[in-house]
């Protein structure tokens, strides 16, 4: 089980006095849960190193496994505090691996743990978009105010260009699958260069979410 | 939402009878036990399996539940409730939808929860419904020849936090410890998957009286996790037997001119419409005649019209199953297995247009009826611990989101997150010496609160008095495994929990829901004793058993003359049951057991002797501990 960050607190079984490995806090001698250290990173909670190429079905894997393990479900009738400890670690399991399992929210999640706030300008137009969503939103508004074939010849244009920038996130999507592995190989001093690059093909895709949802909101409601 | 314990919450260590799983519907309910995983439906003393979800009040103020009371919907329109589910955890102010559908009389004061009139007081869902759960609930016990002290409860998925928690308050009303709240497509998967033991994508198209989920499961290796749920909590078999009711009232009109309004002849045509639909399930025609004061109407009806008028309500339906497909990532051709539940399910169009939409045969070899119950009978054997093999992993069907400036939503929990889960979010002051911040925390799609489901509002206190924007208060938002919402708040300078103060918006508070526990043992003091002494009665009977048991197990530990005492203690004890005194029953109990320890320790030590030889000190502790709490 490899952890990252060098000097772990080892914890005793209040229960039992059995010392118990802190990543999962709960004692294999005497089966008793333990409360959840503060600070326990997604990537230790789900026994992975801090790499973002990961393998999504032992992901969910250990998913299963830990949720046989902390599911309240199995703790009704211990003590309180106990349930307790169950709720909360359930809780944190579900949330690290709906984190983990997805792309973006994985590396947003890592650059947060490396301390890594920079962000890029989120409402820019991206430049080599820019005549194409300018385009797009001159349609919308026509749009909104057309009427007949012409208000249905916009939709359709609207639609295909709704295609194009889908087809415009997904390559994006898989540029930012493509920087994992060059992230896990990177050095110290190449790290921040990545990150940069990931945070910029994260905010473009963004944005280009937030325009596609905003044609197709208007689409389906006609106005 | 509640956030003070209240009576009868269950102390960890408490000797456990067994957990009832109980699917409490809109229009019957059932209650079921699993023994070894085997899960069963319990009926009542007739043999009858469903019981009506209706409430009557007779004319001595008694309260009739179940079979009798739907006896009397055409008799006594004004006095018997039916569609209780349809008003959990509902406000007045929603009443508009729904007033027309039910002849009885409601509250009208648009700040309040529903409550409706009887025999001149009101009473709130929860209490009608703890009504339908304490018929179930004895109906078990005369079933299982014990107590039944705690139960799983199924909800529809889409059901929203006021409306799990009015369920789980209903249950307590009951007397019945509710250990869990369980969606009714995960409960009925839970049942399916034990039978078909296959891993795969399974979708379950629950359609009921009142209410219409669906939910999309992937089975592996004993767990099953909802990738994605949707539904509407106004849509059911109810909404076609209406329609069928509208086109006979609007033909009336049509060649009379005369309207009906008339609450019993209006209860009467509900009743005939639905039994209009369930004979066009059958076949391509059917003959309604409906003779009441008023109105004379007869005439053939064929299935091909009927599904004219409830063709809507079925694409409603179909599109909810298009939005789980969407947020689950999936098209309806990757689903492996769909299974149809709800007793909405048997109408032939139904099954058609599912079976269109998957591109395959749906499941329903199960009583589509029944198969809700069993399910949460197995997730009551599961939470007793009987069983590790199988573990649900359900998820939040609506977004949970706080107020903000100028009323618009920040979504904190999005809906389909599998539970429990959890979100914690900073608070600060917005004027110096601001001593409490209010929240507002609403479930729903939309961005506007207006447009959301208003939960609850919190106060938070006892906010130390700083210069605006100091202050740091972290409010923890956590969706238990029921789905239901606990707010904590911490201040981070001091890292002390802080006192929030809630107040449900569609709820009762904590202190109606204490009222109405203490009020039920008052003014119900008759009901409460006839539920002691049968317990009493199948307590005494349990310790016969056991003591006749021993006494043939182990004879040779028996000293001189302790058989004859022990017997006659049995013998008093019995005489104690057939009788009326729950005292007697107790006193004598307590003779027994005098009588009979130092066997009972005896036979105890060889046992734990015989154990320990055999199979190890832990278990032979665990078996002696058991024994110990059996007496």
């Amino acid at each position: 089980m490899p952890t990252q960050t060098g000097a772990q607190a080892q914890s005793l079984c209040q229960s039992c006095g059995v010392v118990v490995p802190s990543e999962l806090m709960l004692c294999e001698s005497c089966e008793r849960l333990l409360p959840l250290p503060d600070r326990v990173s997604y990537f230790e909670f789900m026994e992975l190193p801090l790499k973002l190429d990961i393998d999504l079905a032992a992901l969910e894997k250990t998913f299963y496994r830990l949720s046989r393990l902390f599911h309240p479900d199995f703790y009704q009738n211990r003590p309180n505090s106990e349930q307790r400890a169950a709720l909360e670690r359930s809780a944190t399991l579900n949330k690290a691996y709906t984190t983990l399992k997805d792309p973006t929210r994985r590396a947003e999640y890592l650059m947060k743990l490396r301390g890594f706030e920079q962000s890029t300008e989120k409402n820019r137009v991206p430049q080599d978009l820019m005549v194409e969503i300018l385009e797009l939103q001159e349609q919308l508004e026509e749009f909104q105010s057309s009427e007949g074939g012409e208000r249905e010849r916009l939709a359709q244009a609207l639609r295909a260009g709704v295609c194009e920038l889908k087809e415009r996130r997904a390559e994006l999507g898989k540029r930012l699958e493509d920087l994992f592995p060059i992230h896990d190989r990177a050095g110290e001093d190449r790290r921040a260069e990545i990150l940069l690059e990931m945070r910029e093909t994260i905010d473009r895709s963004n944005y280009l979410f937030r325009i596609v949802e905003n044609i197709e909101k208007t689409l389906e409601s006609g106005r | 939402m509640r956030t003070i314990p209240i009576l009868g919450r269950r102390e960890s260590g408490e000797p456990q009878g067994p957990i009832v799983g109980i699917d409490l519907g809109t229009t019957n309910s059932l209650v079921a036990v699993a023994r070894n995983t085997r899960p069963e439906i319990l009926p009542d003393e007739l043999g009858r399996r469903l019981v009506p979800s209706v409430v009557s009040l007779d004319e001595n103020g008694r309260f009739l539940v179940g079979h009798e009371a739907r006896n009397r919907l055409e008799s006594h329109p004004l006095d018997t409730v039916y569609s209780i589910k349809r008003f959990m955890g509902r406000g007045v102010k929603d009443l508009a939808a729904m007033k027309s559908l039910v002849p009885f009389d409601f509250n009208t004061d648009e700040s309040d929860i529903v409550r409706v009139r009887l025999g001149g007081r009101y009473y709130s869902a929860p209490e009608l419904s703890a009504k339908i759960l304490g018929k179930l609930k004895a109906q078990a016990e005369r079933a299982l020849g014990e107590p039944a002290r705690a139960a799983v409860i199924t909800v529809p998925a889409y059901f929203n936090d006021s409306q799990r928690q009015a369920t789980k308050d209903a249950g307590m009303l009951a007397g019945l410890d509710v250990r869990r709240v369980l969606n009714e497509p995960t409960a009925a998967s839970l049942a399916y998957g034990l039978h078909e033991k296959k891993n795969g994508l399974v979708a379950v198209y629950d359609l009921g009286g009142g209410t219409f989920d669906f939910s999309i499961l992937k089975l592996e290796d004993g767990i099953f996790q909802v990738l994605a749920t949707h539904g509407d909590t106004h849509l059911g078999g109810d909404d076609f037997d209406r329609a069928i009711a509208h086109r006979v009232l609007a033909d009336h009109h049509q060649a009379t001119g005369l309207a009906v309004e008339d609450p019993a002849t209006l209860q009467a045509l509900r009743l005939a419409a639905e039994e209009l639909k369930q004979r066009l399930t059958d076949s391509e025609r059917a003959e309604l005649e409906f003779t009441h004061p008023g109105i004379r109407y007869r005439r053939t009806w064929t299935r091909v019209e009927l599904e004219e008028l409830i063709g809507p309500f079925v694409a409603r339906s179909l599109a909810c199953c298009g939005e789980a497909l969407r947020d689950a990532g999936l098209a309806a051709g990757r689903i492996d297995e769909v299974v149809l539940v709800g007793g909405s399910t048997r109408v032939p169009m139904v099954r058609r247009e599912v079976e269109k939409l998957f591109g395959r045969k749906p499941h329903s070899e199960l009583n589509p009826e029944e198969v809700v119950a069993l399910g949460a009978a197995v997730q009551a054997s599961i939470l007793s611990g009987q069983s590790r093999d199988m573990l649900l992993l359900d998820v939040t069907p609506l977004s949970l989101g706080i107020e903000t400036y100028g009323g618009v939503v920040a979504k904190i929990i999005p809906r389909n997150t599998t539970i429990p889960t959890s979100a914690t979010e900073m608070f600060t002051t917005y004027v110096d010496g601001q001593t409490s911040v209010d929240l507002h925390v609403v479930q729903g799609e939309r961005e506007m609160v207006s447009d959301c489901r208003s939960l609850a509002r919190f106060q938070l206190k006892g906010v130390p008095p700083m210069p605006a924007g100091a202050p740091k208060v972290a409010v923890t938002f956590m969706l238990d495994a029921d789905g239901i919402l606990r707010v904590e708040a911490r201040d981070e300078r001091s890292g002390k929990e802080q006192f929030i103060e809630v107040r449900p918006s569609y709820g009762l508070t904590d202190g109606e829901v204490e009222r109405m526990l203490k009020e039920s043992f008052e003014h119900g003091g008759e009901d409460l004793e006839k539920r002691l002494l049968i317990e009493a009665r199948v307590e005494a009977e349990r310790v016969i058993r056991a003591a006749d048991k021993s006494l043939a197990d182990s004879a040779e530990l028996l000293e001189p003359g302790e058989e004859e005492r022990i017997r006659a203690a049995i013998e008093e004890l019995r005489r104690a049951v057939a009788g009326e005194n729950r005292d007697r029953i107790s006193e004598s109990q307590t003779a027994l057991d005098t009588a009979s320890r130092p066997f009972a320790e005896r036979q105890m030590n060889a046992a734990l002797r015989g154990m320990v030889r055999g199979k190890g000190l832990e278990a032979a502790v665990e078996k002696a501990g058991a024994w110990g709490k059996n007496g």
